[in-house]
């Protein structure tokens, strides 16, 4: 076997060595010759009657070396050389064609390579344990109005009658669900980060885990081991483990980290063990696995989770492991009443009154793609996307198509010639097939090439290049574009050789151009759809960030101050030396802040607005009608926080020192929080006005001013009802403050360092950001789709531009003849060159109908991504169609001035 | 008149092998006299065929050659066995003669035996 192996190898180099073994058996048979010569004329024979009798045995020397060549390579394999060769001298011949060819077929390759990868890594990753596809993910769905009072996170999109969803419960479902010991689950888990300091520059991840939570994912350990059950006890000692990541980070995968201690809000925790590399986060399969994971029964530990299994506090990621067969329908089925009943009427606190409030539902989904993934937001751009992948796909064969149809008619003759000579049909395939072969392996080399150098602009990480769709999009473009240009190119040799030698330039070639031209009206449309997707989402993203936000957004700087005094928040409230002494940091860092050169003002909130976070609190206003809001927004902000962010005082006065002196209790109210309270043009009523939070307590809280409107939590919501409290400081040992100044980052954050500690000595600056970025972040989906689906476009555009100007330089080529007389007869060069341009932008302007057509129809798939303007926006839409046209006629214009150079003479010579 | 036999090409590569064992390193020529000379003439070979043949065995790998002085002082190509060529003669022999007895068997005329 091996030697039948080694013997076809040794034929297949064959191929290569042709010049040395040919001169080899000539060589070997001429001795051979003379050896016989030498034999006959020793037996008396005359020498010419040696000769041929020598020659007579051999058999002929053409003969054998025939004969000889066979053994020695593949002669198929050979002719294939031959036929590569022969493509190679054409394809050079048609530089300016081939260059054409090889760039649409290296962008289609390339971008759909590139978007696939996108697609995949980003969208269609699963969670890297075993069978992820048995895991469910538990959440709920209600009434928006819940909201505020659940006090939870885990925002999902909301679902289709535009309920909320979110993924977290509370702990009292979790344990309900773990005690059930439901027959159709093999674990219930719940987990959810953790909100602790940590020590050191880089903050750590954490996250808090149930007990049976790697048990339940089918994780090994790399080292040591992972946490279980017994970790997850009341009182049981302080372990934690640390992802493979973090293991490398910070101690050099040096084993010895099992038994060393990580310190979390000044709390040694043993480390027993190390997760994998790869298990990535749970709540989106794509991001780095949380450095430090510690057992669910540390939440007591940590100031931030003290009130982590309180009722009304909605924060537990729950999931499950099914067992196999078992749909989320039945799950949900079966954990409904559970849920309805642990969930109950104490965890709704709060939310008055309940008649007209429904209950939430519990939702079941499969959770193969962690907690956000089938998240309709990801969902539509996965749609977007794909859309996009199918039009540039689509876009890509028409053109390759429509190019090697024009090629055709060029080749008519010469297949013709070929075919007259006595070539059979299928030599001739063969040959027109190496020659897309050829053409196909240069498109793809440079395709490959493109798509790997595209990675680093993705604006997105972790994307791979799968070799596999690289092949797929490969094939499909080849495959679509060279049967049409074959089939072409064979329609031709159907006719008589001798017709089709006839022909010459004209004639029959009418069906062709029209199919080219059709080809060029539909791939017209197509741009137009991705053009006018990507111009809606580009205009998105400028709508969304010049969205009036009602404050001043520019030269703000947003920051934390942490403070770890190592105590819980209740040991804080317990401990007044305690609470005073953060009341000071806080106080410290303020005036030292306002102190700072190049400082217009500064100030302190519980919160920043539009920048990720987001709290509520109940309200009961004096007086109240019943239709009014059960909850809202509340921040309690420092002296000069109006001021500092620029929101201006509608009426009633704002806050004065001597609020905070004598620590009043004073509140002032935005425009939304009147309207909604007492109604437009009543704002008044509401001045002097006592709130309280909670019923059982008497109002208590004075209202003294209203504010203009603010964006609070996203630039899409309208603005909410504000509360804003006046408190100098809380006894939270985390503050947010702002500044306004234009000083850049990098000269600020030493400085901000610098205050905090010496405010205090615990205290830590994090989050330094502009406000401007994190507004930026809170629309960072509508950005990166924006990005994508305009380069996209764009790409698309090229690559029908490309076809554009290839069909036209064809026709323009095909028609020199009439060019050339009606020149000789008189006809100025402008004339011919406005007639080709007006014939390529008649071709463009048809493609545009339907184009806008299915760019109406394609749009709605985005509708809800967009902002500030509908699907169907004419501004868009008539945009896109102009610069389509602007962009066609640049394309034609080379060929409509080639057109116009025709000298008459050499015209009409040709051919 | 009884019909020469024609040679097919496995057994032609077989013819080669045993030659070369007999005869020790050997040109192409010298190969295809000896064979029709062992034949008695009951083959008819044209000296031409054995080079393809004498290519496939060398791309096996079962001979290998080099140029060489003949007796009478001509350059010519001489082919020799390598050891898995001498393996090679060996085992076919046996299998063709295990052959030809089975098909002897099935063959001899009724009555001989």
């Amino acid at each position: 076997m091996m030697r039948v192996l080694r013997g076809w190898l040794l034929r297949l180099l064959g191929v290569l060595n042709k010049d040395g073994s040919e001169r080899e058996i000539s060589e070997e048979i001429q001795s051979h010759l003379q050896l016989h010569i030498d034999d006959n004329l020793k037996a008396g024979i005359d020498p010419a009657e040696a000769r041929r009798r020598a020659l007579i045995s051999l058999g002929g020397v053409e003969a054998t070396k025939e004969r000889w060549r066979d053994q020695r390579a593949i002669p198929w394999v050979e002719s294939l050389f031959r036929d590569v060769g022969y493509a190679l001298r054409i394809l050079g011949r048609n530089k300016g064609w081939t260059a054409v060819i090889v760039v649409s077929l290296a962008l289609g390759i390339g971008i759909n390579t590139a978007l696939f990868s996108v697609i995949d890594s980003v969208y269609l990753e699963t969670l890297n344990v075993p069978q992820p596809g048995r895991l469910v993910v538990f959440g709920w769905s209600g009434e928006m109005n819940l909201l505020g009072s659940l006090n939870g996170y885990g925002y999902l999109a909301p679902g289709p009658n535009g309920e909320r969803r979110e993924a977290s419960l509370p702990f009292a479902v979790f344990e309900a669900f773990r005690a059930s010991q439901s027959p159709l689950l093999e674990e219930v888990f719940a987990f959810r980060p953790a909100r602790v300091s940590s020590e050191g520059d880089n903050p750590m991840s954490v996250r808090l885990v149930s007990g049976n939570y790697y048990r339940a994912l089918g994780v090994v350990p790399v080292q040591g081991r992972l946490l279980g059950e017994s970790d997850d006890l009341p009182g049981a000692r302080p372990t934690a483990v640390i992802s493979e990541e973090y293991w490398d980070r910070a101690f050099g995968s040096d084993p010895s980290a099992i038994a060393s201690s990580v310190v979390l809000d000044g709390i040694e925790f043993e480390v027993v063990g190390v997760v994998p590399k790869g298990l990535g986060n749970l709540e989106r399969p794509l991001e780095p696995t949380p450095d430090v994971s510690v057992a669910m029964a540390m939440d007591s530990l940590f100031p931030e989770h003290q009130d982590d299994r309180n009722p009304g506090v909605w924060r537990h990621l729950v999931m499950g492991r099914a067992r196999s067969g078992v749909s989320p329908a039945e799950i949900r089925a079966y954990f409904t009443p559970i849920f309805e009943q642990a969930a109950g009427e104490d965890t709704l606190r709060g939310n008055r009154p309940p008649d007209d409030l429904q209950f939430p539902a519990l939702e079941v989904r499969s959770g193969s793609r962690g907690v956000y993934e089938p998240q309709s937001d990801l969902m539509r751009s996965v749609s977007i996307l794909s859309l996009v992948f199918a039009i540039v796909l689509v876009s890509v064969c028409i053109n390759l198509a429509n190019l090697l149809l024009s090629r055709a008619e060029f080749r008519e003759k010469e297949l013709a010639v070929r075919l007259s000579m006595g070539a059979s049909r299928y030599r001739v395939v063969r040959q027109l097939l190496t020659e897309s072969l050829v053409l196909a392996a240069l498109g793809g080399a440079v395709g490959a090439i493109l798509a790997f150098a595209a990675v680093p602009f993705i604006p997105l990480d972790d994307v791979r290049m799968d070799a596999t769709v690289l092949v797929f999009t490969g094939a499909v473009i080849c495959v679509c574009g060279f049967m049409c240009g074959i089939a072409a190119a064979l329609r031709s040799t159907r006719l008589s050789p001798d017709a089709a030698m006839k022909q010459g330039t004209g004639r029959a070639t009418r069906s062709r151009t029209l199919v080219g031209k059709a080809l060029i009206v539909a791939q017209v449309a197509l741009s137009l759809v991705l053009v006018v997707g990507g111009g809606l989402l580009v205009r998105t993203v400028l709508n969304l960030r010049s969205e009036p936000t009602g404050f001043e957004p520019d030269d703000l700087v947003l920051f934390g101050v942490s403070i770890d005094t190592g105590a819980s928040p209740m040991a804080i409230f317990m401990d007044p030396g305690l609470s005073q002494r953060l009341h000071t940091a806080t106080l410290n860092v303020l005036t030292g802040i306002r102190s700072m050169p190049g400082v217009q003002s500064a100030a302190r909130a519980s919160q920043a607005l539009l920048s990720g976070t987001r709290g509520a609190a109940s309200i009961y206003l004096q007086g109240q009608d019943p239709g009014a809001p059960a909850s809202t927004p509340r921040m309690d902000v420092s002296d000069g926080f109006f001021d500092t962010l620029g929101i201006p005082l509608r009426l009633g006065r704002s806050f004065t020192p001597e609020d905070y002196a004598a620590g009043a209790r004073v509140a002032v109210v935005s425009e939304a929080f009147a309207r909604a309270f007492v109604g437009a043009g009543r704002e008044a009523d509401l001045l002097g006005r006592m709130f309280s939070d909670s019923e059982r307590s008497p109002p208590h809280t004075e209202i003294v001013g209203i504010v203009g409107d603010v964006k609070y939590s996203s630039l899409r919501e309208p603005p909410p009802p504000m509360v804003y409290v006046a408190a100098g400081s809380t006894g939270f040992p985390a503050s947010n403050f702002m500044v306004r100044t234009t000083q850049p980052l990098e000269t600020l954050v030493p400085e901000l360092r610098t205050i905090a500690s010496r405010a205090d000595p615990d205290a830590t600056v994090v989050n330094v950001q502009t406000q401007r970025s994190a507004i930026a972040n809170t629309y960072s989906e509508e950005r990166r789709m924006a990005s994508i689906a305009a380069a996209f476009g764009g790409l698309v555009l090229t690559v029908s531009m490309v076809g554009l100007f290839g069909l036209m330089s064809y026709a323009v080529a095909r028609r020199t003849r009439e060019f050339g007389i009606r020149m000789a007869l008189g006809a100025p060069g402008e004339a011919i060159r406005k007639s080709v341009l007006r014939e390529s932008l008649i071709l463009v302007s048809v493609g545009i109908i339907p184009g806008v057509v299915a760019a109406v129809a394609a749009t709605r798939v985005i509708e809800t991504t967009l902002f500030g303007l509908g699907p169907n926006d004419p501004v868009t839409i008539l945009g896109a169609a102009v610069s389509m046209l602007v962009v066609s006629a640049l394309a034609a214009y080379l060929p409509a001035r080639r057109a116009s150079r025709v000298d008459p003479i050499t015209a009409l010579r040709h051919e | 008149m009884r019909k020469k036999t024609d040679v097919w090409q496995g057994t032609l590569a077989l013819m080669i092998l045993a030659t070369l064992e007999g005869m020790g390193p050997l040109h192409g020529y010298g190969i295809a006299r000896r064979i029709e000379q062992t034949s008695g003439g009951g083959l008819s070979i044209n000296y031409g065929t054995v080079y393809p043949a004498l290519l496939k065995l060398e791309q096996e790998g079962f001979i290998r050659s080099e140029w060489g002085v003949s007796e009478n002082n001509r350059r010519a190509k001489y082919y020799r066995l390598t050891r898995a060529g001498r393996k090679r003669a060996g085992q076919a022999a046996e299998e063709w003669e295990r052959t030809t007895e089975i098909l002897a068997r099935f063959l001899s005329r009724p009555g001989e035996s």
